[in-house]
């Protein structure tokens, strides 16, 4: 049951681009990760741009700058799953996105799921989920993304 | 209807959405919308094509892990398109 597992957390930043993942979580064969927060906000200066998110299931995790993921109970171990952000070579995306949203730079964002309901990758080694930058009205916009999981 | 998440602005929710019980995905409910509906899993489906077809998220979880499942034919099915 996804609610009851370890809870872990992480953030990363990007200057928003079309199709730029900024978060992802890559599951291995013994643990399946599930997406229970996710919070897309923006430190560039106020102005209005609109920028898409999507959160997709990935086959190939890709290139990214490892995180070690904050376990939200400091007696757990770390993460079994592996944690990236700001990635160099994009994750193999499945087609359909799990969620799909936009927002307007001076607004955050949060989508929060139901216990139970969690948005689940697969215990396959390289099979995840990313959070990804379908595209952004403004140049240099910059974007941050905070999310929570659990295995 | 119980919501299977929540989105939230500036502190302020602002729509809530569904998880499909075929592929797992959240989408945003629209309260005037036509919602499709398994009978088998008893849970709100996304309404995608290939999402219509009773194929639980479970079974495609699994498949995805490689053990076998009563759904493997039509997993295969919905993954050529």
């Amino acid at each position: 049951m996804a609610a009851n597992g370890r809870r872990y957390g992480f953030s990363g930043s990007i200057t928003g681009a079309a199709n730029k993942t900024i978060v992802g979580v890559t599951a291995t064969a013994t643990v399946r990760p599930s997406l229970l927060d996710l919070i897309i906000s923006s430190n560039a200066v106020p102005a209005d741009n609109s920028s898409e998110w999507q959160v997709m299931r990935f086959t190939a995790a890709g290139t990214s700058t490892a995180v070690v993921a904050a376990a939200y109970d400091s007696g757990d171990p770390a993460s079994t799953s592996v944690c990236g952000k700001n990635h160099s070579v994009e994750p193999t995306y499945a087609t359909v996105p799990l969620l799909d949203f936009a927002h307007n730079q001076r607004a955050t964002v949060r989508w929060i799921a139901a216990p139970g309901e969690e948005i689940i990758a697969p215990a396959t080694a390289a099979n995840g989920f990313g959070v990804f930058c379908v595209g952004v009205a403004g140049v240099g916009v910059v974007e941050l993304a905070s999310i929570v999981f659990s295995e | 209807m119980r919501e299977h998440g929540a989105i939230i602005t500036d502190g302020i929710q602002t729509a809530s959405t569904q998880k499909c019980g075929h592929c797992g995905g959240h989408f945003i409910v629209v309260k005037s919308g036509y919602l499709p509906y398994c009978h088998q899993c008893d849970r709100i489906t996304c309404g995608r094509l290939a999402c219509l077809e009773h194929i639980p998220l479970e079974a495609q979880l699994e498949y995805a892990e490689g053990k076998k499942t009563q759904y493997d034919d039509a997993i295969r099915k919905i993954r050529r398109g």
